[in-house]
């Protein structure tokens, strides 16, 4: 409310080449509103970037932590710097059997790339990767859910992947003693790249499709825009909207009742 | 939940689906719609109205209008039911062409389905098209001796606590309450007499124990033999009831048929019978 302009979700198949930062850029200005993404993605990935708009943005906190899906063809038998055809090669390394890429499904401990945007000491890691300054990268617990080989032909191989929040490919493919040399993401959660349109904004519902709902009645809707707690049933974050489609607010429910987190109507 | 009437309504998600006409909402199609729940993906029930048996030129006498549907599958706790408008053109659509439209074209990635699941012209759809078309599909979790066919069997048969075993709560009977013979008023019990919605199955003649509205029920369904009506008629008394129901949508909700209805000796015997059957309406349980 007291917001006129458009506030939505955008689905975008960012092109191989710009950043995640450039395409969000290229919404606000077409929109003139708010513009920003929930969970970025390299300049040369390409895939579903989802991109909230205006009162939208307000909800990118239900969106991170989502499970993504990838389709990437991995070099196999030269590790490089960086993960990716970008960095320079570190080791020639045997190529794995099918069997042995396979095994990778389910937990794994993997490192994190050197060229990420994770911060060591205070500073992002990919400065001081740019700097020539050799970092002992921290590990981070991932789920590979699912491990599919869409093609094996050594020295390539194209996995389809469905992996935990956070997980990165690169170092999927640097385990596998390998490197990247495309990477798609094909889902953020319930979202998919086959319904990317960048000329479509979705309401604002469309961005909460994961969460479970309570719809709200007359009196309700005007109490949770004032932030009142209703009644309501289920654990954590649940859309609260109207019958007419729009959501109102996502509320934190808990112990019979629904507390208004982030009202956005 | 969201109801939508066509696919461009649903909101773009990887989804999981249950197809079905769903008549009745039975304990059956309450263990599909969990067992779609249970895929952690939007979850969507893909229902057709009208029943595609009677777009086809059959005749169906139905548990269920589709309101009724809706609500008793919103209960079941879907993120969303798609409406699908049954017409002779749908069930000559070739299944490609149906999964096209109605299941990968809403971003379905898992269908929950029985294997002998058929669809499309000449029923060539069925389980192994489904996947070769990329979904997974999941079995229907078994829930033995539970289906439409069956409760309508038990209903017409007049076994109601049967059929509320197999439905998981009572049967009912839905529709508006029209002006009737006015006779019951006149016998000391006013009766509300229930126009069915259409196509609605109605239970064996006979009288029934049940509830409206709140109230215990003593229902009379049939001709009336004791004044030789030939219409059939549904009338319910509703106990401790004061009111005017005329014009009024009504949900009957029958538990136990009490006898067969029968003429009388005398409008005495008749009135000490009906008498007899409002003690028992009062007595009677409510099934499941």
């Amino acid at each position: 409310m007291g917001d006129a302009r458009i506030s939505g979700l955008v689905l975008v198949d960012k092109p191989d080449g710009p950043s995640s930062f450039a395409v969000v850029d290229d919404l606000r200005r077409r929109y003139r509103t708010k513009a920003g993404h929930a969970g970025t993605l390299d300049p040369l990935a390409t895939g579903l970037l989802l991109v909230l708009l205006g009162r939208g943005t307000r909800l990118a906190r239900y969106l991170v932590g989502l499970d993504k899906r990838y389709r990437t063809e991995i070099r196999l038998g030269l590790r490089t710097s960086t993960g990716d055809g970008e960095g320079e090669v570190v080791e020639e390394t045997a190529i794995p059997a099918e069997e042995e890429i396979l095994a990778l499904e389910g937990d794994v401990e993997l490192p994190i790339p050197a060229a990420s945007a994770v911060k060591i000491e205070g500073e992002r890691a990919y400065k001081l990767h740019r700097r020539g300054v050799a970092v002992e990268m921290p590990v981070r617990a991932s789920t590979i859910h699912a491990l599919r080989i869409v093609r094996y032909a050594p020295p390539l191989v194209e996995l389809d992947l469905h992996v935990t929040s956070g997980t990165y490919v690169r170092s999927i493919a640097d385990v596998l003693g390998g490197h990247c040399r495309w990477l798609r993401r094909t889902a953020v959660g319930p979202f998919r790249v086959e319904d990317a349109d960048s000329d479509r904004v979705l309401p604002l519902l469309a961005a909460v499709v994961h969460l479970p709902e309570r719809r709200l009645d007359e009196d309700e809707a005007p109490a949770v825009r004032s932030g009142r707690t209703i009644p309501g049933g289920g654990e954590g974050p649940t859309a609260l909207w109207t019958g007419d489609g729009e959501l109102v607010a996502v509320g934190i429910a808990g112990e019979g009742e629904i507390r208004p987190e982030t009202v956005v109507g | 939940m969201i109801v939508a009437r066509s696919p461009e309504e649903l909101l773009p998600a990887a989804r999981a689906v249950a197809l079905g006409t769903f008549d009745g909402v039975h304990r059956g199609h309450r263990a599909v719609i969990d067992a779609v729940r249970a895929t952690g993906l939007r979850s969507t029930v893909l229902t057709f109205e009208p029943h595609p048996r009677l777009v086809l030129g059959y005749d169906v006498q139905l548990l269920t209008t589709l309101d009724r549907r809706l609500e008793l599958i919103g209960e079941a706790g879907p993120d969303e039911v798609l409406v699908v408008e049954f017409t002779q053109e749908l069930s000559r659509r070739e299944p490609e062409a149906f999964v096209a439209e109605y299941l990968t074209g809403i971003g379905t990635e898992v269908v929950v389905a029985g294997e002998d699941f058929r669809f499309g012209a000449g029923r060539r759809g069925d389980v192994p098209l489904l996947r070769s078309l990329g979904l997974e599909v999941r079995p229907v979790p078994l829930v033995e001796g539970v289906s439409s066919s069956e409760i309508r069997e038990l209903v017409r048969e007049g076994d109601l606590p049967g059929a509320a075993a197999l439905l998981g709560r009572p049967f009912e009977l839905e529709g508006e309450v029209v002006y009737g013979d006015r006779r019951g008023g006149t016998l000391g019990f006013p009766t509300a007499n229930l126009a069915p919605d259409a196509h609605l199955l109605v239970p064996a003649f006979g009288i029934y124990a049940g509830e409206a509205l709140g109230h215990r029920v003593a229902a009379s369904i049939g001709v009336n033999p004791h004044y030789g009506g030939s219409e059939r008629r549904i009338e319910a008394f509703l106990l401790d009831f004061e009111g005017d129901l005329y014009g009024s949508r009504l949900r009957l909700e029958l538990w136990e048929r009490l006898r067969e209805e029968r003429a009388f000796g005398s409008e005495e015997e008749l009135v000490a019978q009906i008498a007899a059957d409002v003690e028992a309406a009062r007595a009677a349980r409510r099934p499941v």
